[in-house]
């Protein structure tokens, strides 16, 4: 398996779109670290939106009516044309990109030739759609400040302990049972995973190596930490699953480029909020008991748009809303009737909270041809605590 | 309280069937093919292998989804003695019998049809309340090699489709031509019709699974055309297995009555063909199965249960490849919005099967001059 995983990655990273590279890349300058020399942030600028009830109402009904079509309606209507422009400059952006990908794919007859990165634009512009969306939304109803404020900061060491119902009509499985270990030092971060089905003979095992090019990271003596929550990483992943009452297993080798972008970066009111963007690409093989081994490729994509929650000092986390186009996990893709039957990934809600800075919990709900919810307790080691 | 207590469960299930079994309400309609009654007549064709398109006073009319169908008509007294049954979608040589359940022997009268596949036949059935029918072609027990095509994803090309039947029709050796589905661009009552109308001049029958075009104006109208969405059926010694996967998976109540064809079909040549593959040749597409877990189970069963061919539309274009070592082919040329830059546009595969296995198989390409 180690063998076939090297070259396996060697051809991971030349298969990478390189649209993907330089959209990764390009957001490299908008997650900065900060060094020691830097000055320490400046304090989040309270948001402006008047505060009365009326207002805020009038502000949320311009974001769904016209906002729906006009992202940004809801910040025009609050006065704050600034971030009412960036907004719809994002949505233009969106629907140009999304429109030249969903036409590319259209037009090509779903070439393989261009279906990658046809697809990768698709879905690339549809999240920039969702997020400007959510971003107006976000910015009328939250209140000065913000919702939550992110981690600066981030632990040396996490591991949890889940549990997984997952509601599948074609296997046996129901409930699972995993863990998880995240160790990071400086910018290289080592996660691994393992779940097992508690009522059935299903095994999932994941591990991945991410770099981190910008962003918070472990505390260091000396280093000022990120000025936001904002971050890009570059990872390379293998996962093997194995089913065993349906007699195949299957792994696959990884290449992903994942960014986030605090969307205080853009608005005054949006502080609390971000939206994230990964693409990638995965190659491995399926086994069968009595076949052959089949060759494997997928087309990796997450989307987020997300809320920080508390602040320091108090209970603390995050909660997003996320897409993600894995058609090869637990609840894999949407089972739609129609022309884009089984092309799209499934989406989910997950969050984690901290309560104070050793324990703290996550919880996830999923939906794609398969139902998931799942808990999970968290402990974590702070890097602050290590001198 | 109680009351939106079960309408709330009732909503919630509803949501989830929607969701995760969006094919259930087809395999349900699947159990109700073959299966009708009026006018003092009821009707059942053994395995769901044809439609009923017509049950009144001294006329049957059914749409064969299969070359061999086995049919049981039961008569209500009163009912008339001369009956006359009309086959569409019949392979030209096939022969009717009529027996009642003691063994006898009924008058079967063939009669001149409209066009090559449509057959029609005069039965005196002599007062018996009981028939069985049974139409067979004369070669239904032979277990030498044959051809059948694979034509799938016509959809809005069924104005042009005729070329394709008239190279079809140039070779004699084709038996049948069984599609994959993507029959139409709509599913719309108005396309079966003109693709029904199109099909009269191929001088073989188009034995066919439904596609993601097919179910696009609602569940059932399929079936009440052309037959069940998943079904299975032998000719000389193959057995041909059809799955509905229109919507990018099999529903659970097809994947058990797929356990049975899978050992019926375990000593024999057994050819799968549905509609959406289980897995896209070019993964990062994926025009294949929502899930890859149901998928590659899917490929496995396939495996174990000694499939030897499986066949696939969906994708306007031709590819070669293997699921699990079974040799695989998408096949969709009918002359839907073709894949660019693919070097092939509308074709026609030709399979040459027989008890001895799988033989040559032949791209027909259409879209060159000749």
């Amino acid at each position: 398996m180690i063998g076939w995983a090297i070259p396996g990655l060697a051809r991971v990273l030349q298969r990478l779109p390189p649209i993907v590279l330089v959209a990764a890349l390009a957001c490299a300058p908008l997650a900065r670290s900060a060094r020691a020399e830097d000055p320490p942030p400046p304090p989040p600028t309270p948001s402006p939106i008047a505060t009365s009830a009326a207002r805020r109402a009038l502000n949320v009904g311009a974001a769904i009516v016209p906002g729906l079509a006009l992202h940004g309606a809801g910040h025009a209507a609050a006065g704050q044309w600034g971030t009412a422009r960036s907004l719809f400059g994002i949505e233009l952006a969106g629907l140009g990109v999304g429109a030249a990908g969903a036409l590319t794919f259209w037009y090509s007859g779903a070439s393989p030739k261009l279906v990658g990165p046809a697809t990768a634009l698709t879905l690339l512009g549809g999240s920039a759609l969702v997020a400007s969306w959510l971003a107006d939304l976000y910015g009328v109803i939250a209140s000065e400040g913000g919702t939550g404020a992110p981690e600066r900061d981030l632990p040396w060491v996490e591991a949890g302990l889940g549990y997984r119902y997952v509601y599948d009509p074609r296997f046996l499985y129901r409930n699972l049972a995993g863990a998880s270990l995240d160790l990071r030092f400086r910018p290289v971060h080592l996660a691994a995973s393992a779940w097992t089905a508690l009522d059935a003979e299903n095994q999932r095992l994941r591990a991945t190596l991410a770099y981190r090019l910008a962003g918070p990271r472990p505390a260091r003596a000396g280093i000022a930490p990120a000025d936001d929550g904002s971050f890009l990483d570059l990872s390379v992943g293998l996962t093997h699953h194995a089913y065993h009452n349906e007699q195949f297993a299957r792994t696959l080798g990884e290449g992903f480029a994942l960014g986030r972008l605090d969307l205080g970066r853009i608005g005054p009111t949006l502080v609390g909020s971000f939206a994230e963007l990964g693409l990638g690409w995965a190659l491995g093989s399926a086994g069968y008991a009595r076949g052959q081994s089949e060759g494997l490729t997928l087309l990796l994509m997450r989307f987020a748009f997300g809320l920080y929650v508390g602040a320091p000092g108090r209970p603390r986390g995050e909660i997003a809303l996320v897409y993600d186009h894995r058609h090869e996990d637990y609840v894999a893709g949407l089972l739609m009737s129609g022309v884009v039957s089984g092309v799209l990934g499934h989406f989910g809600l997950e969050g984690a909270v901290y309560f104070n800075d050793l324990w703290g919990v996550a919880a996830e709900v999923q939906a794609g041809s398969a139902a998931l919810v799942g808990l999970s307790l968290r402990y974590r080691v702070p890097s602050g605590k290590v001198k | 309280m109680k009351r939106a207590l079960r309408n709330g469960v009732g909503l919630i299930a509803g949501f989830f069937t929607g969701c995760f079994l969006p094919s259930s309400d087809r395999s349900v309609q699947d159990q109700d093919v073959g299966r009708a009654a009026a006018d003092g007549v009821s009707i059942r064709v053994d395995d769901g292998l044809a439609s009923v398109r017509e049950v009144s006073d001294g006329a049957l009319r059914f749409w064969a989804a299969a070359p061999i169908l086995n049919i049981h008509a039961s008569f209500a007294a009163g009912a008339v003695d001369t009956w006359t049954v009309t086959i569409d979608n019949c392979l030209p040589d096939a022969t009717l019998t009529a027996t009642a359940p003691n063994g006898r022997a009924l008058p079967v009268t063939p009669l001149s049809g409209d066009f090559p596949t449509e057959r029609r036949f005069r039965i005196e059935r002599d007062r018996e309340p009981d028939l069985d029918l049974s139409l067979r072609p004369p070669d239904a027990d032979d277990t030498g090699t044959f051809r059948f095509a694979l034509l799938s994803d016509i959809q809005e090309a069924l104005d042009r489709v005729q070329d394709i039947y008239a190279r079809m029709n140039q070779d004699p050796s084709i038996r049948f031509v069984l599609s994959a589905g993507d029959l139409t661009e709509r599913g719309a009552p108005e396309e079966f019709e003109r693709f029904q109308l199109e099909l009269r001049s191929l001088r073989v029958p188009y034995y066919a699974t439904l596609g993601n075009h097919d179910i696009a104006s609602g569940d059932g109208l399929y079936q009440r055309y052309f037959g069940r969405g998943s079904a299975r059926f032998v000719y000389r010694g193959v057995q041909f297995t059809l799955l509905d996967s229109a919507s990018a998976s099999i529903d659970p109540a097809v994947h058990d009555e797929l356990s049975g064809w899978l050992t019926q079909g375990r000593d024999r040549v057994h050819v799968v063909a549905m509609h959406i593959p289980p897995l896209d040749p070019v993964g990062e597409r994926n025009a294949s199965f929502g899930s890859r877990n149901e998928a590659e189970a899917l490929i496995g069963r396939f495996v174990q249960g000694k499939v030897d061919l499986t066949l696939y539309g969906h994708i306007h274009a031709y590819y070669a490849f293997a699921n699990g070592g079974i040799p695989a082919f998408v096949s969709g040329g009918g002359g839907a919005h073709p894949e660019q830059l693919a070097g092939i546009g509308r074709h026609y595969l030709t399979v040459d099967i027989g008890e001895g296995g799988v033989g040559v198989t032949g791209v027909v390409r259409v879209d060159e001059p000749e």
